[in-house]
């Protein structure tokens, strides 16, 4: 997709990209998904506020929120900062050529920018406590740790996550004295939003019409051009970005477009299923709350789109951490089938989860794996284990894998 | 979803007195430097955009694919309040990427292996929609370079009143008040869109329509800038014979 790109990551020298669009001609996507459907997002949020690990199969992304006092911009005295920045590090790619990086980074960093900043998502004058003197500046991290295609919606996911997940401290600013609240004097509070947005990426392709959702590396670098578009609940486009080595039309982005609304509104849905169940998780014990090292050691819970969106898998991935909850609403049956993003409907639709899979005790399974268990909600599982599947296989598979 | 102000009046004209769906004025000129092989000077309504076109020439290393190179860059007197880097920074990193995307699509690289071309655009005065005008000088200047393209590749930008009434070519006042923007790069025969950008938000149902407001734009630029080419062609080779264009 990039001019002048290196020839080390999958999709960039030509065999390999005209075995891809022949695939996708033929309605083929190498992990076996369908064009409209994507991987299976899991969400592992930290102990420290504000902090979540984004993986969508093997992208996988790590979003950090901090927030300080400062002075306010000049132009804009009474209004909060937000920065956005993303960072690419060598650790995520396999070749480190200056130019692709470069573009890369840029195009991710103006995309959250467009996508969280412009659109005004976070309310920034609520971040004000003296104005002209003191306001809050909330900084964006976001780390890619590893690169397997489709970054924008997975550094997305995890800045809106991490800042719905964040709490800032409390202030009190009274004659001219400023004074921060410690956690254990007063609460932190969330931040405050006037819409969440969040993105959806679609691969466009010569050889066929249809645009495929969620591209892996390889599909990413033999596309002709990638269409990003984000949405916010309210089904408003928050920024979009379309182009690619080869012109695409007005129609197809309008399609995805359509497409695209529908799965922004699922993806938001799971992410407050989400943080829902990491607070029920933080509230109901003392103990540590296992943060990110459940990453590392398959531990029980994962939040995972599949699982908690029903019908589609969703996984919800938690840190095992005192709760053990596993918060699986709308767990479908068996996941099976459609998958495809764009039938949110299930996240409304309430599954019975009474046959669900056992749930095995250990994860010595892939990492991401914990399959919260279909219950009803509240009801606690420790450890989920379905392997969930790492990236969308084909149905008969997912449902076989699901009895394990 | 728009900004603060309202961007249409009762009466329906804009600030600076156009109809939604009215462009600025497009002044241009084709050739204005003599050093490099092409360039252009195009002002739209107060944002005024010169690019220079190098090549093709060798390109450095073994490359088998033509290389095209973009330098976007903005007078420190371009903007209200100087503007100290004119290049480097991130905007203008993301504006060259851009470029190059959009110019990729239009030029006939199959032409020119081995071989680099070099675009420099400087924005000397922004009055919004510099992405814009900025494509539209470096067609102009590899238009006068003579370097092969497949089509005209024109860029226009679009936005939404609060009344959802799409407008045409924004300008800078336009855009910081707060209103959703949307550009686009097209070759406009060919219905193609080779980049498209949008930020701030509005409601999917719009979206189609200020697309095509923004393709409309696109073909109407390109009906003018094609006028001046060939008003240009007409001037160059009143010298010689090829005069009769037609």
């Amino acid at each position: 997709m990039f001019m002048n790109s290196n020839l080390f990551e999958p999709g960039k020298s030509k065999p390999e990209r005209s075995f891809v669009q022949l695939a996708v001609k033929q309605n083929q996507r190498l992990d076996g998904r369908r064009s409209n459907e994507s991987r299976d997002v899991e969400l592992t949020f930290g102990s420290d506020w504000g902090s979540v690990v984004v993986s969508m199969g093997d992208t996988q992304v790590m979003a950090q929120v901090t927030c300080e006092m400062g002075p306010p911009a000049l132009s804009r005295p009474n209004e909060g900062k937000i920065h956005l920045n993303v960072l690419l590090g060598g650790v995520a790619f396999l070749d480190e050529a200056y130019n692709t990086h470069d573009q890369r980074s840029l195009k991710l960093n103006s995309l959250l920018e467009r996508t969280f900043r412009s659109s005004r998502s976070i309310d920034l004058e609520s971040l004000c406590v003296a104005a002209e003197k003191h306001v809050w500046c909330i900084r964006v991290n976001v780390n890619v740790i590893n690169h397997d295609g489709n970054l924008y919606d997975a550094s997305s996911i995890a800045t809106l996550a991490a800042l719905m997940h964040f709490r800032r401290p409390d202030v009190t600013y009274k004659d001219g004295e400023l004074r921060i609240f410690k956690q254990n004097e007063r609460e932190f509070m969330p931040l405050l939003f006037h819409h969440y947005p969040v993105s959806v990426t679609y691969c466009v392709y010569k050889s066929s019409g249809q645009p495929i959702l969620d591209p892996t590396l390889l599909e990413e670098n033999a596309a002709d051009s990638v269409i990003v578009l984000s949405f916010n609940s309210y089904q408003e486009l928050c920024s979009l970005t379309a182009g690619g080595t080869t012109p695409t039309n007005a129609p197809t982005v309008m399609q995805c477009a359509r497409n695209a609304a529908a799965r922004c509104k699922s993806l938001l849905d799971f992410v407050r299923k989400a943080l829902a169940l990491d607070e029920e998780r933080r509230s109901q014990g003392d103990r540590s709350v296992d943060g990110l090292v459940g990453l590392i050691l398959n531990t029980e819970h994962k939040l995972s789109y599949n699982k908690l969106m029903g019908i589609q898998k969703q996984r919800q991935q938690q840190p095992p951490p005192s709760e053990n909850i596993e918060l699986d609403n709308e767990s479908s049956e068996t996941p099976v089938a459609n998958e495809e993003p764009s039938n949110e409907e299930g996240a409304g639709a309430p599954m019975d989860t009474s046959d669900w899979l056992p749930h095995d005790e250990d994860s010595q399974e892939l990492p991401m794996r914990s399959e919260a268990s279909p219950s009803k909600a509240g009801k606690y599982k420790t450890n989920k284990k379905t392997r969930p599947r790492k990236q969308n296989h084909s149905d008969s598979e997912e449902e076989a894998r699901q009895f394990i | 979803m728009a900004g603060k102000y309202d961007l249409l009046s009762e009466q329906g004209l804009r600030l600076d007195g156009r109809r939604p769906h009215e462009l600025r004025r497009i002044k241009c000129k084709l050739g204005v430097f003599e050093q490099p092989d092409g360039s252009a000077y195009l002002e739209q309504g107060n944002t005024k955009v010169l690019a220079a076109v190098y090549g093709p020439h060798q390109a450095k290393g073994n490359q088998t694919e033509s290389v095209i190179n973009c330098q976007y860059s903005q007078a420190t007197f371009s903007t209200a309040e100087r503007k100290n880097r004119p290049r480097g920074d991130r905007k203008s990193l993301e504006f060259k990427m851009y470029l190059q995307q959009a110019l990729s699509a239009a030029i006939k690289s199959e032409l020119y292996p081995r071989s680099q071309i070099d675009i420099y655009v400087e924005v000397l005065q922004d009055d919004g929609a510099n992405y814009a005008v900025a494509l539209n000088a470096a067609t102009l200047a590899l238009i006068d370079a003579g370097i092969c393209l497949n089509e005209f590749i024109v860029a226009c930008t679009a936005s939404l009143s609060k009344s959802n009434i799409p407008l045409t070519d924004i300008s800078q006042f336009e855009e910081v008040s707060g209103g959703p923007k949307l550009t686009v790069a097209a070759l406009p025969t060919a219905e193609k869109i080779a980049f498209l950008e949008m930020s701030e938000r509005f409601h999917i149902d719009h979206l189609e329509t200020v697309i095509e407001t923004a393709m409309a734009g696109c073909r109407e630029i390109r009906d003018i800038l094609e006028a001046a080419v060939k008003e240009h062609l007409l001037h160059m080779g009143s010298a010689s014979d090829f005069a009769k264009v037609g």
